[in-house]
This record gives C-alpha cells, structure tokens and sequence, in this order.
C-alpha cells in the first residue's frame, strides 16, 4: 500500500462518519485586513462549498481535511447563492480585496463548471468595489484558456498555488500532492506571462520530516522562490485536521506541530526580501496547531500577524520567553534521538 | 581497519570492543560521551555534496527515511526500502559509517534488505523509544538480533534510562547515548534510580553525583532554565554512566541475569520486557546462555522460575537422563548447604538409606535434583528466598516436574523421605502414575529417629549399594553431552568425591570439575565419547591456545559457552571449553571460539 492508498483509506472511512453538510451555506466567511503593494486594504475571505477537491476525491494530501466540508450534492445554483449572498451581506463599502477559495481549486471544472465560473466573474466585474480578486488553484488547472478566459474580464487578479515545498520528494513522500516542481514552475510562468500576480504557499512541517529539517526545507523552498520573481509566499504552519494521516499519528503521538519559533526563525531571516512574506497560522496557540508552552504563544502570534501586515522584522525584536530554550534543544536532539519524542514538553512545569 | 569484537558473555549481554582508525571503544557505552558522532540526518532535503569529510568524526550515522513505527506497514516498508538502498550510494562517506535501520510496531526483521546491512560493524535501531508494548519491542529487536551478524554492535539511540539500560543490554545492545538524557533534562525530569521524576516535585536529591552533592532542590529550582537544563543534564548522564559501570561490572562477573531482575522493578513496563522475553523468545535466550556460571544463581523472584539454566537443568534431568540404576527411589527433602550432599540433613538420611536406591531431592524452583547430580550447575549453585511455605507457583512446578521425571524412569517403589506437603504432591503422583509407594517420614520429620528407622526398614530387601562414582559419571555423561545407553561397567574413577578422576582402559578420560559439576575432558576422552552436536569442524590449522571463530566451519548444534568440546580439523584434533555458543561460532568473524585445553597434530 502505498502513501497515496493509505490516504484514500482514512479518507473513506472518514467520509463515512461524515454528515451532510449545507448546500446553501458556504464553508467559511470572514472579513480581515491585508497587505497589498505596502498598503493595508479590506479583505473579504469567502471558501465556497463545492464538491470538493479533485485530488482529495481520489486520495488527497496528508495533512488536508478540507474534503470533509464538501457537499456532494451541491449544484451550480447553490454556490452561486452562497457567493451572492456572502458579497451582500459581508461586502464593505470601502474597496476590498476579495479571496474566493473552495479549499480545492477554482480553476478546477469539475468544482466550479465554467458556466458557474462566468457567472461569478460577470458578477464581480460589475461590482467596481472590489479591488482584487485572490483564487487558488492546482497547477494542472492553470492553463492557457482558463486564464485568457479570467484575464478578459478581471483586470486585477492573484492566483494561488499550494506548492508546499521545491522539493519533489517531500512532496511526494511526506504530503502525497501528485504534481512536481516542474508542473509549478510551468504554470508560474504561465501566470507570469500574463501579469498575473502569484502566492505561493508553502507547508511548515508536514509528517515524517524533524523539526529541524522542516525549517531547513522552508528555508530552502523560499530560496528556490526567490529565484522566480514570485510576489508573495506564504508559509502555512501544519495544523490536525480531522480524517488525515497527520491526525492518525498525532492520534498516537508519532507527529508533533510545529513550533511558531520555527516560524519566526523563518519569517526572521527572509524578512527583507523583494516578495512579501506572510504566514496566517491556522489554530495556532491550540494542541492542534503550531504552537508554544502556552504562556507565549499570542504574544508571539500577535507579532507574526503584525510581521505579516508590515514586513518588519524588528517586531521580533523582543520576543523571548523560557521556551525558546526548550524549542533549540528540541530542534538540536530531535533527530539524534531518532524517535518522535512523545513527551516534549514545550511549557516548563510550575515550581514549587 | 575497524571491528567489534564481543569479549565477554553474559546471556545475550556483553561486552565488546569497537574499533575504528582513531578510537577503541569499550561496550556497553554512551557513544555520544567517548566519540564524536556526526549524524547525517533526514535523507529528505539531504545533499550529499554537502558532507565534507571532517576529520574528528569517528561516526557517522548515515541518512534515512524515518518514520514513526504505527505509518502503515507498506508505506513503511518502501520508506525503509530507499533508505537501505540509499546505503549503496554513499560509499563516499569516509569513515566508520553506521547505517540506521527503522523497526516499527510489527517487526521488520524477515525483509530481505537487511542483508546489506551483515557487513556493518555497527547499526544504528530507530524507533525503539517510541515502541510502547512488549511484544513490539522485543519481537522486533530480537528478530533484528537474529537476522544481524553477532560480532555486529547494536546502537539503540535517544533510549537510556536509568532503569531500562539493564534490560536493553541484556537484549544484546552495545551502544547508547546521553540525548534521551538531555531531552528529559529540557523537560525538568530528574533521573533516579528507579526512574524518573519532575524537579518540582522531588523533595530531596536522591543523589551524591557531582551535580548535587551538597544541593538541595531548590536551588537547583532557583537557578535559570539554561542553568537548570545544563546541570540536570549532567546528573541525568552522571545516572546512566553510573548505570552503565553497574551493569558492566555484574556482566564481567556473570551476574547480568540478576541484575536485570533487580533494576526492571519499579517499572511494570520495563518489567513486562523481561516477561514477555522470558515467555515468547526462550529459544532467543537459551541458544545465547552458558550451560554454567561463575557466580551463583539466586532466584529471588517469580521471573527467575523462567530462566533458561533453571529451565534447561529440568529439561535435561527429564530428556537427556535415562533409566533408574535401582528399583527404588527415595525421595528427599533440600537443604540449604549445598551440594546436598554434603548437609546435615542428608548425612542424617544416609544413616536409613546407606546408599541404597536412587535419590531424589525437591526442590523449588529446579524441581527435582537426582542426588548424583546435585554438583551440577545450577544444583549446586542456587539459591532461592526461603520462608517455610512453598508457594502455589512453586507447588504446581515441583509437581509438574516431579511427574515428568516419574514417567521417564521405571521405578517400583517409591520411598517418600519429605515432609507433609512435599509428602502429599509425591504421593499423589505415584499415585497417578500407578507406582507403589510408601511414607517413610509421615507425621515426623524426616531427620527424625522414627524416620530414619522406618526408612532403613523399608530398604531392608535392597542388598545392593548404588557405585556413587560411576552413577555420577554415568550421569554426566548424559547430562552434558547428551549420551544414552553408555556402557560404563568398565570405567575407572580415581580421587576423593568431589575431586575424580575417571579412566578407561588405563587412559584417563576426563576429571570432574568440582566448582561447576562438569566433566572436563582429555583429548582421548573428547575423541571416544564427544558427539557430533558437540564437535567442531575447523579450518586446516594447528591451534594453538585458541581456536578463532573465522577458523570454524561448522559447529554442533547444542553448544553452549563453557561447554566441552570436541575440535577436528584435516590438521588437528583437541579438546575445549567453548567460549560462545554454535550459533556465534558459525557467524562471527571474531573473537576466541574454543579455549583450547588439549591439542593434537595429525
């Protein structure tokens, strides 16, 4: 059995327990700042519910429970309502950018038909408020037609890219997310050649890799980047989502989160580059998600949420806490102890 | 030129030598303390042009695909797959290269790859610390052990405590470190001796090492986490060094055994490892165990009922021992001096019995010792917790052997010289066994003049006096080497008990050795009565004082160490006293295979 059967295992037996979920409601609406070209602007985030992600359908990544917010039923109709509704009802009256997510890709056809893809952009052309329009979409999805087909109509648009990493084999042996550097690069300079601007999202720690090398990969991935005039990247910290791989060793104490000084070291040194660098942490501060001894972690978090907003790295200036001790020697020993440490842990007991 | 050469026995824990270039370690060790080792890491992101060849380092630890132990089986079976097929490729690493095998919950071992790993003089096991359950623990790190070549060392890494580090050398690990050490000094856990336990909740430093001599908790509390961290690293080290000297100290003196039943207490998870071993793996253990000891054996707790001598000794006193040199059979009571012989109690029995009809003694936890035997390791050697009342485990073991022995020998009538309860399992017994017997001793102790005279009485009919020597002889024979059906009408024996000596023909065969019970043998007693699955082929050679283990070619399936034996080569013949067992002597390519005691050129 290989990663990709083992994948599609959990998945159907989680898909089992699963309920059914609203056609009319989308996943997940929010309001929030960003930054774009050094100013801060409105954002509206808006993750459709659609049949969800081909790739997931078939096996899916290790650490991604997206499918699970999948309807299988829902029809063109319903995610226009819930698109049209979360405009009227969340849209500002200030400009905003608008991130239009499925937790799978909206180039893909077979999530969002072209039909329904039509409708949308018609939609959002004709509401001159919004500034921006941020979608993410596998690379085999980014082709010559669908972006001409985009580009016709919205004259401002990012695409987003889950890369992950630039390493292949992590890709393949540790997230299972069936397409190479290669398949990016193609489609980055795709986007590229159509003055589009391109986010790549890069995975903090996914299973099997020690803390240590997870750090290494991130930072080698951004250098890899760097190269490819890519306009932002943003460095997703592995968070357990229920019905995945990771959840199954976490379950039994084989996968640790990461730490957000991890992340800070990372954000940290690749702080004053020509791409913006941002990280939103996905249950950060919680057990399940990138996290510290506890004490620390919203000061800390706050800090990466202002880095992500303004790019200064000297918002880090006096971040400290005992912990960061524990989080060296974790990242030193780690591997040496060639185990999952299934007792580290990251707060100091209280004394007496 | 670098190799491990294992210098001492001790079970399947040892110690051994492990020699590179620049460094000669002595094992067990923390290899992270006596050498510098550089680990290679992840082979994920890993680039090999990065690896410069640095001179300091005495170790690498090659890179690997590491995954926990629950990954599926198949997905873990391909990750382990490349990381031993990546070995092939690094051939450029410089150095004493140590591989890492990754073992998870169900074991490993039966995957063919592990071949590639036979001509490593050291390899590196991931994943042990993480296996929670026995049975995953020991199956996978004895089947490891058994596909591995024995003059490999065995590192387990990021594992030692205090108390586990016992149990994992008598598993046959040879290397560990100090990082578990430091992860638990991070985390404010303090070693002591029977485990480990949060600085904030000890009251008083269990301990006088450097570190905390003078010190009391609080300031230990009081200084800065770096501080802290730092100084519990050291006492936690300072435990495990200490340990590591204890448990070399008890190899060196075969008493490895005994310690591990001491150290695993206050852990029932560690406990469980040594029942679990004891249960599923006695033919891991038994093919590793000498056949006899220096120091004495004390079975001082329940686990020691299972221990290979004990549970060889009643083995060959049923299987290898054959029929009765007398119709009758008196059974008798233990006693604390050993060999029984030569106790009170069995003086005071002699004066009944004047050497008529065989003799039987029970006891716990050997079951029953024929008395002929009674100098034979562990006969002669044990000792056991005694508070007058025999325990349930113990009843149900004497019983049980008492019948297997009974069914194998052809007795008329059974003499039954013990005390009530002893009384009542042998009746019941011979009883089932539809043999006649009769209770010299019943109501009365058995030192007891009534007894004594009920006992002479009951023998009055047996003219003939058992030939102690020859019956010793006879005995051993069988019970050494496996003999049957040996005609010994002709054999001499010359010499004080315990101090024989036996001849044929005129020609000394062999002498028996007091201290352990066994017949050492002359070349010419080796050539007419050593058989095959004691013999050893050797190469074409003369050996002088020892034969080496590449010089063996094939070895007797039952020896042992300390067994006599036989070695035969196109040059040579001799006798011996082996030093490792048929197993090491086939597959190490080092160390002393056979002491040699008398040699022959052809």
């Amino acid at each position: 059995m290989s990663l990709n059967q083992w994948a599609k295992e959990i998945r159907r037996n989680q898909l089992k327990k699963e309920k059914d979920k609203p056609k009319d409601k989308p996943v997940y609406v929010n309001k929030s700042k960003i930054r774009e070209k050094n100013e801060l602007i409105n954002c509206l985030t808006v993750i459709l519910r659609t049949k969800g992600c081909s790739w997931a359908r078939e096996s899916g990544c290790t650490m991604c429970g997206y499918i699970y917010d999948s309807a299988k039923e829902v029809e063109d109709r319903d995610i226009f309502n819930q698109f049209k509704e979360s405009i009227k009802k969340y849209g500002t009256k200030k400009p905003f950018v608008l991130k239009i997510f499925t937790s799978g890709s909206f180039l893909d056809k077979k999530e969002i038909s072209k039909n329904l893809r039509d409708k949308i952009i018609d939609y959002i052309k004709r509401e001159p408020k919004i500034r921006k329009l941020i979608i993410e979409s596998r690379p085999e999805f980014i082709t010559q037609n669908n972006l001409m087909d985009l580009l016709s109509e919205i004259n401002k648009l990012e695409i987003a890219i889950g890369l992950e990493t630039t390493n292949d084999e992590i890709r393949k042996d540790c997230i299972n997310k069936n397409f190479t550097y290669n398949d990016f690069l193609k489609a980055a300079e795709l986007i590229k050649d159509h003055n589009i601007n391109l986010k790549t999202y890069l995975l903090l720690k996914p299973p099997f890799l020690t803390e240590k090398t997870a750090i290494e990969d991130i930072k080698s991935s951004i250098d890899d980047l760097r190269k490819l005039n890519v306009d932002k990247i943003s460095i997703n910290p592995c968070n357990i989502q229920k019905g995945t791989i990771v959840e199954y060793l976490f379950e039994r104490d084989e996968y640790n989160p990461p730490w957000i000084w991890s992340l800070t070291d990372i954000l940290k040194e690749y702080a004053s580059y020509d791409f913006t660098l941002v990280s939103e942490p996905v249950a950060g501060g919680k057990k399940r998600g990138i996290h510290n001894c506890g004490k620390c972690d919203n000061e800390v978090l706050e800090r990466v949420k202002d880095f992500s907003l303004h790019q200064d790295q000297t918002v880090f200036n006096e971040t400290e806490c005992e912990c960061k001790l524990t989080w060296k020697n974790y990242v030193e020993i780690e591997r040496k102890l060639h185990n999952t440490p299934k007792d580290f842990r990251r707060s100091t007991p209280k004394n007496k | 030129m670098s190799y491990f050469e294992v210098l001492e026995r001790d079970g399947p824990g040892r110690i051994g030598e492990l020699k590179c270039d620049q460094i000669e370690l002595e094992t067990p060790c923390l290899i992270d303390q006596e050498a510098k080792v550089r680990d290679l890491g992840s082979l994920w992101g890993f680039d090999e042009r990065e690896i410069s060849s640095d001179s300091r380092v005495d170790f690498n630890i090659l890179p690997t695909k590491s995954t926990p132990p629950h990954v599926k089986e198949e997905v873990f079976d391909i990750f382990l797959k490349e990381s031993i097929g990546y070995i092939d490729e690094l051939k450029e690493v410089k150095g004493f290269n140590i591989p890492a095998i990754n073992v998870n919950k169900s074991t490993s071992a039966n995957k063919r790859e592990l071949n590639k790993l036979r001509d490593f003089k050291a390899v590196l096991i991931e994943n042990v610390d993480n296996l929670l359950l026995p049975q995953e623990l020991i199956e996978s790190l004895v089947g490891l052990k058994e596909k591995l070549s024995e003059d490999t060392a065995i590192y387990i890494p990021g594992a030692a405590t205090p108390t586990n580090l016992a149990i994992l050398v008598y598993l046959g690990i040879d290397l560990f470190d100090t990082y578990k050490a430091k992860y638990y000094a991070t985390n404010d856990r303090y070693f002591t001796d029977s485990g480990s336990i949060n600085l904030g909740e000890l009251d008083y430093l269990p301990c006088n090492c450097e570190v905390c001599r003078d010190k009391d908790v609080n300031q230990l509390l009081s200084l800065s986490k770096r501080k802290r961290i730092d100084k519990v690293y050291r006492h936690n080290s300072n435990a495990i060094k200490r340990e590591i000297n204890r448990i070399k100290e008890s190899l060196k003196k075969k008493r490895l055994r005994e310690l591990v039943e001491e150290r695993i207490r206050p852990d029932p998870e560690i406990t469980s490892l040594l029942k679990y071993l004891d249960y599923n793996k006695q033919s891991f253990l038994e093919a590793r165990t000498a056949v006899t000891r220096k120091s004495n054996l004390y079975a001082n707790t329940e686990d020691s009922l299972n221990r290979v001598e004990i549970k060889r000794f009643r083995d060959r006193i049923v299987n290898r021992l054959s029929g009765s040199e007398s119709d009758y059979l008196v059974v008798t009571p233990c006693s604390a001096r050993k060999p029984y012989s030569f106790s009170k109690t069995h003086q005071i029995i002699e004066k009944g019995r004047k050497g008529r009809g065989d003799k039987l003694i029970l006891t716990s936890p050997l079951g029953v010792v024929p008395s002929q035997l009674d100098i034979v390791y562990p006969a002669q050697h044990y000792d056991i917790p005694v508070i007058g009342k025999w325990t349930e485990n113990e009843k149900k073991l004497i019983e049980k052997t008492l019948r297997r022995y009974l069914i194998q020998k052809d007795y008329e009538k059974i003499l039954i010289h013990v005390k009530e309860l002893l009384r009542e399992i042998t009746e019941r017994v011979s009883k089932e066994l539809g043999l006649d017997y009769v209770s010299t001793s019943k109501g009365r102790d058995p030192r007891d003049q009534e007894s004594i005279k009920k006992l002479r009485r009951e023998l009055k009919d047996v003219q003939k006096r058992i030939n102690r020597p020859k019956k010793i002889f006879r005995s051993l024979m069988e019970y050494q080497l496996g003999l049957k059906d040996l005609n010994y009408k002709k054999i001499q024996v010359k010499g004080r008990y315990p101090k024989y000596r036996f001849f044929d023909d005129e020609n000394q065969i062999a002498t028996l050795t007091h201290r352990y019970g066994f017949l050492a043998f002359t070349l010419e007693g080796g050539r007419r009565y050593i058989p095959k699955m004691y013999k050893v082929k050797i190469e074409n050679f003369v050996p002088q004082g020892s034969v080496l283990a590449p010089g063996v070619i094939e070895a007797g399936d039952e020896i042992r160490p300390n067994d006599e034996v036989l070695f035969e080569g196109e040059s040579a013949i001799g006798v011996g006293r082996a030093e490792m067992s048929s197993l090491e002597m086939e597959r190490s390519n080092r160390g002393i295979a056979i002491k040699v005691r008398h040699v022959e050129e052809k």
